[in-house]
């Protein structure tokens, strides 16, 4: 099913405001989750509105990431809530989900998944600067990020996250709204993709669309273009962190803040193992330590954090950038994450977020993989 | 009521016994398990390798729960269970009595070391003068009359080859710890009678054997000798066969008369064997063939002293008996020998060939890793393997086949690829490849298409070698199918020796009147693989006929079931579980760690710096001090550490030595004596560490230890006693399925005294059974079912649901909950602790493409329900064609159904019988008349039923015209196409299981690529799932004889019979738990348990564990991110500080 969002008065970001209040209103949806311009402020904050009427400050395409809010629609979902719930995802956050359902910490039972074309993002940083400076007006910046040249923004560069990405496009979700490749004179295109999503769809007696006919070509050359990117940048880190002395160089900075960690969407421990008692060493150890080097850097454990987390996690990575978004001493963790669950991805053939019947790696076991690894391959 | 314990004898120490003491031993009753060779283990000790995975996988025996009760280390090394006692060296001489009340005698040679005080330094064997052929090798390598009796057992003790030893003492006097100790023979008593009318035989013979100390009389002829036996006693005899007047046979039985228990020795020209081989039968102990050598004639006589003389002979009451002697394998050398085995170079048995490869074996160029030949010491290009060596061969004595041999040689052929690369030519010559199992044909395939072997069908008559060029190999000459004659040269070939009867069983079997078949082999009762003639004697494993692993383990277990039920009935009690004492919790208190070395008198001190050992070692606060012995080992030095530990009152123990002071049983004792948890007591092996620094400096050696010593005192100071945890465990079972395997597993069970429910989705008990008339062997079918449903439907202890399926299931630890729906009554929620899946399966409906309803074209089953209600007359009938494999074994289902073959058979002679000049075809791929089946081959063929064979290229098809079927097939030994007209075509269309998998699933079992029940192990677990309370058997779990469905019915019944005799299961002392508090309920470590050992309790939002069920692997520690999945016993923490240690 494909239908159209009009514009209201000319404006995308009205039309899209107007398409969320009719949601709203409608009997079967309790309530929406999307980005929020907060009272007096020019923070946007995922938010859970129930209220049709406050969705005039919903803003659901912006290039603040504050966070990503899979881990937010989890504590929405992993339990019934006897509400239905709208959420508004952009795809690396719909994927982290997915990955989130998979381990239990989430359902879409109660959740009408919405995705659309990524509206790209600033960092958090990049954005209080834009913010401060001359933000583009919503309608100005949905021109902008969907227009065929949209490479920066004002002067600012978009998120090497971003630029990198090689899945901007919504999978998985109910219904999703096209941007790309769309006239926006003539309205938005908005899918259903699932039968929940034609359910909720069909009954908004929106006019009928046509597939917009650039779009494809569009993917491919955002598809291309972030490929490339996403090649050098992984080049590039690489070269920069392949051995143990130049990881630790990286990491020099790192002061164990675990803020990395926490805004990793995929991360759900309740309580990480590195809050925990268990590489708490004895005092005398790290006087041993000492002695047989001379000295050493104390935490001692920034690398082995890191290294755990990558071990943990980078397969189920989607590569939201959140990771370098959160660090307080400016250290790159998404590039290096990206590059390391590029290899583990591909060692376990596995896509996060993208299937949602695809097994966690870990989880699932086969007779005959890895049989070099395990050392029970036969020569002949 | 103080009923005594039940006890069990096992006759028969290798894998079979083996499977049929720990499932006795786990139920909790006594065995007493017992062994005529000086090693548990039996032959897979001397296998390295099993197929499908080219691994061993025999510890996969070992108890699941309550597994510190039994050691848990590689079977082959040896076993202990507290509930088995294991006498070595020890034969079963005679059983008396009833089931429940059995009095059996054994023989127990009396070992000169004492297994206490050898340590297994060797010094013996390097002094010990003799060399003779090592049995363990197959005889390809020489070892000492002192020596291991296996490379792999772990206590390591020496043993001495009585046969062999000269009795020179040079053993006693070097053995640094005293082990060795000669007693005092008085072998003037045993008395022996020469008898042979050629003088200067009587006195050579005298003069050797007087030399050897013992009492010889002579006689020139038969009656002298019997005149003699009138005045004296003797012990022994040795006559001559063929003597003038009186022959040897002749006296034999004469002499039997008047002295039962003279052992008597047949001496023979080689012409002569063959009566040799009678006179045994007669109760001749041994032969010797003409001319001997004395050292063949001394060593045989000194074997026999020790045995009937030495050895000690003691009775044990019991309540019943398995027999699980094995079978022996044919001895080409005994026959006419036409492949020149033991006469040219290069032939050699299956056995010989697993030896030459093992690891432990002689075989392999330690430069290169080739195979080189045993003989010449060449690498080895080129191998054969010759099946049906002793097997379906009438002239050796053997109209059976041998059942695994094909499988065996597909299997070694497989290893010498994998080791010695495919440029490795090998061939395997065969006449049927007896692929008889669900995934033996994907093996075979696997064989022939990826690793390249080459499989000939044909027969080779025998092998030459020219003695001019022997670097040519051994010459084979052959007819291929086509007819045409092909000649081939070979470095190596293995013949695949059959099986013959164990000969001590049978000797045992003739003497306490239990049955044996045709061809010696024990004889079970009709639809039984286990129980003999006599009651309370049960057979188990290969000694009724040759079985796999799978098979022997089954019937073993079967085996089990009959011991227990027999136990039962006579109201014998179980050993009660031990009460599991709370220990001390040492959280708090800092760790003192003795640490104890022993240098093994001067041996290691040449090895070991002490000073430097305890400088590396002071550091460590730990440590409550280092202590340094030289003779742990003696009773002296044992004392000194139990001292030692009551005086310093360490909370932990390090203990360095040998493999002689460290193993599981020291350890249990050092706890009983001093009340230290045998868990807070970590060893090391010393030989094994300092094996590594071989030549190298003292320095290097000593660093070695230190570094292990660390690791261990890192290991040990963050041990902290784990109370095993228990798990309340229901004791009903559960059946699914009415079939005959359904029927008997509940029966089993119910008979052990456990409430069985058994459900039945159909209006009928009976299953497959209901349709089947007779056995080939001509047993009543409807019979044997009538009695069971008879038995099953008054059992007190089992409810019967028909019309009833399983409607789901949800499992907590301990127990099942299993909504039951009746068609009629509805829902009814039953609780149990087990479940077998015994769903059953069917025949292969006929492909449609094959069939014309207008024609007679059935399939097995069909065929014979239109025989039983008359709509096929066999005696009208002219020409039945029988197309065996018809849609299976190829790339759809591809697998053997096992039991079709059997069943054209069965068909072909009743139609034989009916009316003899009925054409009777069968087309045929491989004829899988596999054990003592071949028989029934052999009579369909001389009663001139035609076989054809066909191959997968060329399927049989069939034409319809004028009232006829037209069967068209290409016969591969004309090679030319047959046409037959047939009034009748049999389609043999395979078994196909009746399993779904969403209820195996339910129950935490999985499916094969076939859709049968998959096993925990193909091999040696054959009707476990991975969950260990859920078991199969019958068709659900492979294609199967009524008999085999009986005996995995059985073999799954005390399974499910161990689990269910307890009221609480006890965990072993590392198992997983749950930080429940950082827990995130992700259910990773749920998904990848592969025991299903984890459980989410939805109510208390936690996740549960069935300690019984963890194995301790660690899987779910490893999955689990946030640590919340702990190993207790092994945490990150003392891992880290292992690695420290180490690195430190």
């Amino acid at each position: 099913m494909m239908t159209k969002i009009e514009r209201e008065d000319n404006s995308s970001a009205k039309g899209l405001q107007q398409f969320f209040k009719q949601l709203l209103e409608m009997q079967e949806i309790d309530a929406l989750f999307l980005p929020v311009r907060l009272n007096a402020s020019t923070s946007i904050m995922p938010s859970l509105v129930t209220d049709p009427a406050q969705l005039e400050n919903a803003v659901p395409l912006s290039p603040s990431f504050p966070l990503n809010s899979a881990r937010m629609v989890s504590r929405l979902s992993y339990k019934a809530s006897g509400r239905k719930t709208a959420v508004l995802l952009r795809p690396c956050e719909t994927r982290a989900f997915i990955e989130l359902i998979k381990l239990k910490q989430g359902s879409r039972q109660e959740l009408i998944l919405i995705g659309m074309d990524c509206p790209k993002a600033l960092t958090s940083s990049d954005y209080a600067a834009y913010a401060k400076q001359a933000p583009l007006a919503d309608d100005a910046y949905i021109e902008t990020v969907f227009s065929d040249n949209n490479d920066t923004l004002n002067g600012f560069e978009f998120s090497s996250a971003c630029n990198t990405c090689e899945h901007p496009f919504p999978v998985n979700t109910d219904i999703n709204i096209l941007l790309h490749g769309v006239d926006l004179s003539d309205g938005m295109v908005v899918t259903a993709e699932t039968e929940a999503g034609q359910q909720v769809l069909g009954r908004l007696n929106l006019p009928e669309a046509t597939a917009p006919a650039r779009r494809e070509e569009r993917i491919q050359q955002i598809k291309e273009g972030n490929s490339t990117a996403n090649t050098a940048m992984i080049e590039d880190i690489t070269d920069r962190t392949d051995s143990i002395v130049k990881l630790n160089a990286f990491f020099d900075r790192c002061i164990n803040c675990y803020n990395c960690r926490n805004m990793c969407p995929v991360c759900y421990c309740k309580e990480c193992v590195f809050n925990t008692d268990v590489f708490h060493h004895q005092p005398v150890q790290y006087h041993q330590w000492a002695e047989k080097k001379g000295s050493i850097k104390l935490p001692t454990d920034t690398t082995f954090y890191h290294l755990t987390r990558m071990a943990h996690m980078s397969h189920a990575c989607v590569g939201c950038g959140q990771c370098s978004n959160a660090c307080p001493s400016d250290i790159n963790v998404f590039q290096l994450f990206k590059s390391v669950a590029r290899l583990t991805q591909a060692a376990f053939e596995y896509s996060p977020g993208t299937d949602e019947n695809e097994s966690p790696p870990l989880s699932v076991f086969y007779e005959r993989e890895f049989e070099n690894t395990v050392g029970i391959a036969r020569e002949e | 009521m103080n009923k005594a314990i039940g006890r069990t004898v096992v006759a028969g120490a290798g894998l079979s016994g083996i499977r049929s003491a720990l499932d006795l031993a786990e139920t909790g009753y006594k065995v007493l398990l017992i062994d005529t060779s000086d090693h548990i283990g039996g032959l897979l000790c001397q296998l390295d390798h099993q197929f499908p995975t080219s691994t061993c996988g025999y510890c996969r025996m070992l108890p699941m729960f309550d597994r510190d009760r039994s050691s848990q280390h590689c079977l082959r090394k040896g076993l202990v269970h507290e509930n088995i006692d294991i006498l070595l060296s020890t034969e079963l001489i005679s059983v008396e009595g009833e089931p429940g009340d059995l009095t059996v005698t054994l023989k127990q040679t009396p070992s000169l070391i004492d297994p206490d005080l050898c340590t297994g330094c060797g010094e013996c064997e390097t002094v010990c003068p003799v060399f003779v052929n090592d049995a363990f090798n197959e005889g390809l390598t020489k070892r000492k009359a002192i020596y291991l009796p296996s490379p792999q057992s772990f206590a390591n003790a020496y043993t001495i080859d009585y046969a062999a030893c000269t009795r020179c003492g040079e053993c006693e006097k070097i053995c640094p710890t005293g082990a060795v100790k000669f007693i005092e023979q008085d072998r003037e008593t045993f008395k022996i009678l020469v008898v042979d009318d050629e003088k200067i035989v009587r006195d050579s013979m005298k003069e050797w054997l007087k030399e050897e100390g013992f009492s010889v009389s002579t006689a020139d002829s038969g009656q002298t000798a019997l005149d003699l036996m009138g005045s004296q006693s003797f012990n022994m005899m040795l006559t001559d066969i063929k003597m003038p007047g009186m022959d040897g046979v002749a006296l034999l039985t004469k002499a039997k008369q008047i002295n039962e228990d003279l052992c008597v020795i047949m001496m023979t020209a080689y012409a002569e064997v063959d009566s040799a081989v009678g006179a045994m039968k007669q109760g001749a102990l041994d032969y010797l063939t003409k001319p001997f050598d004395p050292d063949v004639l001394i060593s045989m006589v000194v074997k026999i002293y020790h045995e009937f003389e030495i050895a000690e002979a003691r009775v044990e009451k019991v309540d019943a008996l398995i027999l699980s002697g094995g079978t022996q394998f044919f001895r080409p050398e005994l026959g006419k020998n036409s492949y020149g085995y033991g006469v040219l170079p290069g032939v050699i048995t299956g056995l010989e060939f697993e030896r030459l490869i093992s690891g432990t074996g002689p075989g392999l160029d330690p430069g290169s890793g080739r195979l080189l030949h045993p003989q010449t010491g060449k690498p080895v290009r080129k191998m054969a393997w010759i099946q049906c060596v002793g097997s379906r061969d009438v002239h050796s004595g053997a109209s059976f086949c041998s059942s695994v041999c094909c499988m065996i040689s597909i299997k070694e052929a497989i290893l010498a690829k994998e080791k010695f690369g495919r440029d490795l030519e090998t061939t395997i010559f065969y006449m049927d490849m007896r692929t008889i199992g669900k995934t033996f044909d994907g093996y075979r395939l696997t064989a022939q298409e990826e690793k390249g072997v080459r499989f000939v069908r044909a027969r080779i008559h025998s092998l030459s070698q020219d003695s001019q060029h022997a670097d040519k190999g051994l010459h084979a000459r052959y007819v291929d199918l086509g007819g045409i004659v092909h000649e081939e040269d070979f470095d190596l070939v293995v013949l695949a020796t059959g099986q013959r009867p164990n000969q001590q069983m049978a000797d045992l079997a003739a003497k306490n009147s239990i049955g044996t078949n045709a061809w010696g082999f024990i004889e079970t009762q009709p639809f039984s693989m286990t129980r003999t003639s006599r009651a309370g004697i049960l057979s188990g494993g290969s000694l009724s006929g040759l079985k796999d692993i799978s098979e022997s383990v089954t019937c073993s277990s079967a085996a089990a079931l009959g011991a227990c039920k027999v136990m039962h009935a006579a109201g014998k009690r179980r050993r009660p579980e031990s009460d599991g004492e709370i220990p001390v919790d040492l959280a708090r208190e800092t760790p003192r760690i003795l640490t104890v070395l022993c240098r093994c008198g001067s041996d290691f001190s040449k090895k070991l710096d002490v000073e430097v050992l305890e400088a590396g070692l002071a550091r460590i606060p730990e440590i409550e001090s280092l202590e340094i012995m030289d003779n742990l080992c003696t009773e002296e030095g044992w004392t000194t550490l139990i001292e030692m530990i009551e005086k310093k009152m360490p909370n932990r123990l390090v203990l360095g030595s040998c493999l002689s002071c460290s193993h599981k049983q020291k350890i249990k004792q050092l706890e009983t004596s001093t009340g230290l948890a045998s868990n807070l007591i970590e060893t090391m092996d010393m030989v094994s560490v300092l094996k590594r620094y071989p030549g190298s400096h003292i320095r290097e050696a000593t660093q070695g230890i230190e570094r292990e010593l660390k690791i261990l005192i890192s290991k040990s100071r963050f041990k902290n006693p784990v109370p095993m945890e228990r798990v309340a465990s229901n004791q009903a079972a559960l059946v699914i399925g009415g079939g005959i395997a359904g029927i008997t597993s509940a029966l089993s069970i119910a008979d052990c005294g456990y409430h069985v429910d058994l459900i039945e989705k159909g209006e009928s008990i009976g299953g497959n059974l209901l349709w089947m008339d007779k056995t080939v062997d001509g047993l009543d079918i409807q019979a044997y079912l009538d009695e069971c449903v008879k038995r099953l439907e008054s059992h007190e202890q089992i409810t019967i649901h028909k019309q009833t399926r399983v409607a789901s299931t949800a499992q907590r630890p301990g127990e099942f909950a299993t909504v039951l729906q009746h068609e009629d009554k509805g829902h009814q929620t039953l609780l149990h602790g087990v479940t077998i899946l015994a769903t059953g399966g069917n025949q292969a409906p006929l492909e449609p493409a094959v069939g014309d309803s207008q024609y007679n074209v059935f399939t097995q089953k069909e065929f014979e329900m239109a025989i039983q209600d008359q709509t096929i007359h066999p005696e009208q009938l002219n020409s039945v064609v029988m197309i065996q494999c018809s849609g299976t074994r190829d790339e759809r289902r591809n697998y053997c159904s096992r039991i079709c073959c059997i069943r054209a058979l069965k068909n072909a002679l009743f139609l034989k019988e009916k009316n003899s000049d009925t054409q009777v075809y069968i087309l045929y791929r491989d004829m899988m008349s596999y054990g003592f089946f071949e028989d029934y081959y052999t009579r369909a063929k001389t009663l001139g039923v035609i076989f054809f064979q066909y191959d997968l290229e060329n399927k049989p098809v069939t034409e319809f015209t004028d009232g006829h079927c037209l069967v068209k097939t290409h016969d591969l030994l004309l090679d030319m196409p047959v046409e037959i007209e047939a009034d009748c075509v049999i389609h043999a269309t395979g078994i196909l299981p009746d399993l779904p998998e969403a209820l195996a699933d339910q129950y935490g079992a999985a499916l094969d690529g076939f859709h049968f029940f998959k096993e925990a192990d193909s091999k040696f677990r054959p009707v476990d799932s991975m969950n260990y309370r859920v078991f199969s058997c019958g068709l659900s779990l492979k294609p199967c004889t009524i008999e085999e469905a009986v005996s995995s019915a059985e073999a799954a019944a005390i399974r499910a019979v161990r689990v269910l005799a307890h009221e609480r299961l006890v965990s072993g002392k590392t198992v997983a738990t749950t930080r429940t508090a950082t827990c995130s309920l992700c259910e990773m470590c749920v998904d990848t348990c592969p025991y299903g050992a984890r459980f989410v309790d939805s109510l208390e939002e936690k996740i549960v564990i069935d300690p019984a069920a963890c194995q301790g692997c660690g899987v779910c520690a490893a999955v689990c991110p946030s640590g919340s999945a702990v190993l207790e016993g092994l945490g990150s923490q003392q891992m880290l500080d292992a690695i420290d240690m180490a690195l430190s």
